[in-house]
């Protein structure tokens, strides 16, 4: 392992930027138990790039509310505080994933797709599982891959040992754990704990790609411990959908017992995958416009 | 249509996911997104410098008979006889026609639960020999996820992964 590889990560994960300061002001008053649908939306309309995002997010299909909605007033009421709450979230990391990933080699564009493509898919999971928060499902997804922000960098720099390491019979994340010393799940996780975010969220996040290693209990509810297979599957799934065209490709484990769990054969899988992709450019269309 | 870019720089009119295109005459391009374990299969007519490039990704509409309905093109049973109708109705030749068949990659190591591009490709095959179609050239399998591109000047395929590039 290289040690110095790993110090400049972790220097670099301090030193992430901020989740943008109206982002955060809005996450805030939206976890606030004692704020009103009048606070909510004097908050949102501050940013007018969020509000019209959140208007085409309600009136999506995906979404499914009947009849259409007009102003943000009704947004607020109609969509609750778990669906504002992902939409705040897409709309402040947005312009952070559409740039070209460096490293990883990431066309613009294609992480954000990707992004979407695992948070659209870990929620419709969320839904068969009828979890009761399946917004921390969609935030989880959306901010997955948040790490190779960073660890491209160094990805780059050392991607001769990378390949061969992943060459060689091991996936990706094990070969970025060998060589960098981290893998882009601790870096997300580690940045994600920077911006204060749920635990539930930093763990899914920490270990989407070895969701058979999370500590056991880690002080994690279920759903939150579930939360870590959603993000697995969807995310697996998504890759062999061709949401993301990074060059290390497929090379990660999609691990069968997370399957089992989640009660999903090779017909279930394929037809969950029917209604990722038809969900997710869906999505990407909405917050595209 | 749009145009859009890809990885080796150059314009070519996209092909959705789940989708399809035609063109007609030298210079012009098809490019397919990311093909992951999906499949990108074109057909290439060299007298009329006529193409389709399909981009399918699941391989049987049983899988999810109303997102068949909708679109016919996210299944390999059913996408790749339009591809052939579409180039057959638009004056390609079978006598003449180059078929080249790129994708279907598979994560590492999985169970044959996941093997949804190994899948792609059995469906496909099966429909190919059914109808005597052969495939002048293929690039299958693997861990890497490829872009595939068209070229309607003389047929030729493209493949972009990163930085890298495959002529085909």
């Amino acid at each position: 392992m290289n040690s110095g590889a790993k110090l400049r990560l972790q220097e670099r994960i301090s030193a992430f930027p901020a989740m943008p300061g109206n982002a955060s002001r809005v996450l805030q008053v939206l976890r606030d138990p004692k704020a009103s649908a009048a606070n909510i939306e004097r908050v949102v309309s501050l940013d007018p790039g969020l509000t019209a995002n959140i208007l085409r997010y309600a009136n999506s299909a995906f979404v499914g509310l009947r009849g259409k909605v007009g102003s943000l007033r009704e947004a607020v009421v109609h969509l609750g505080l778990q669906r504002l709450q992902e939409m705040t979230v897409a709309a402040s990391v947005n312009s952070m994933m559409v740039t070209e990933v460096p490293g990883y080699e990431v066309a613009p564009g294609e992480m954000w797709r990707h992004a979407i493509g695992v948070a659209v898919g870990a929620e419709l999971l969320a839904r068969d599982q009828r979890m009761a928060s399946t917004g921390d499902a969609f935030t989880a997804g959306l901010l997955h891959d948040i790490g190779k922000l960073v660890a491209g960098e160094w990805v780059g720099e050392h991607w001769q040992e990378l390949d061969t390491h992943s060459t060689f019979g091991h996936s990706f994340d094990d070969a970025e754990r060998a060589v960098l010393g981290m893998d882009h799940g601790q870096c997300g996780a580690d940045i994600l704990e920077h911006w204060g975010l749920p635990r539930g969220l930093c763990a899914a996040v920490r270990y989407h790609h070895r969701p058979d290693q999370l500590p056991d209990p880690e002080g994690l509810t279920h759903d939150e411990r579930r939360l870590v297979d959603l993000v697995h599957l969807a995310d697996g799934v998504a890759l062999m959908l061709g949401f993301n065209d990074g060059r290390e490709g497929l090379s990660y484990a999609i691990h069968e017992p997370v399957a089992e769990r989640l009660g999903m054969d090779d017909r279930k899988i394929e037809a969950f995958a029917a209604r990722l992709l038809v969900a997710a450019e869906e999505m990407i269309g909405v917050v595209d416009e | 249509m749009g145009e859009s870019r890809t990885a080796g720089g150059r314009s070519a009119d996209p092909v959705l996911v789940g989708g399809m295109a035609e063109a007609k005459g030298t210079g012009k391009r098809l490019c397919t997104r990311p093909l992951g374990s999906g499949l990108g299969v074109s057909v290439f007519d060299p007298e009329l410098h006529l193409g389709c490039l399909l981009h399918v990704v699941l391989p049987t509409s049983i899988a999810d008979v109303e997102a068949a309905r909708q679109n016919p093109l996210l299944f390999v049973d059913t996408a790749v006889p339009m591809l052939f109708d579409r180039f057959f109705s638009s004056g390609g030749r079978r006598a003449r026609m180059e078929v080249k068949v790129c994708g279907a990659a598979v994560a590492d190591g999985v169970a044959d639960l996941f093997q949804i591009g190994r899948r792609n490709q059995r469906v496909l095959h099966s429909l190919l020999d059914k109808n005597e179609i052969q495939v002048m050239a293929h690039n299958l399998g693997g861990t890497r996820s490829r872009r595939m591109e068209l070229d309607l000047t003389d047929g030729s395929v493209r493949l972009f992964c990163g930085r890298e590039e495959v002529r085909l």
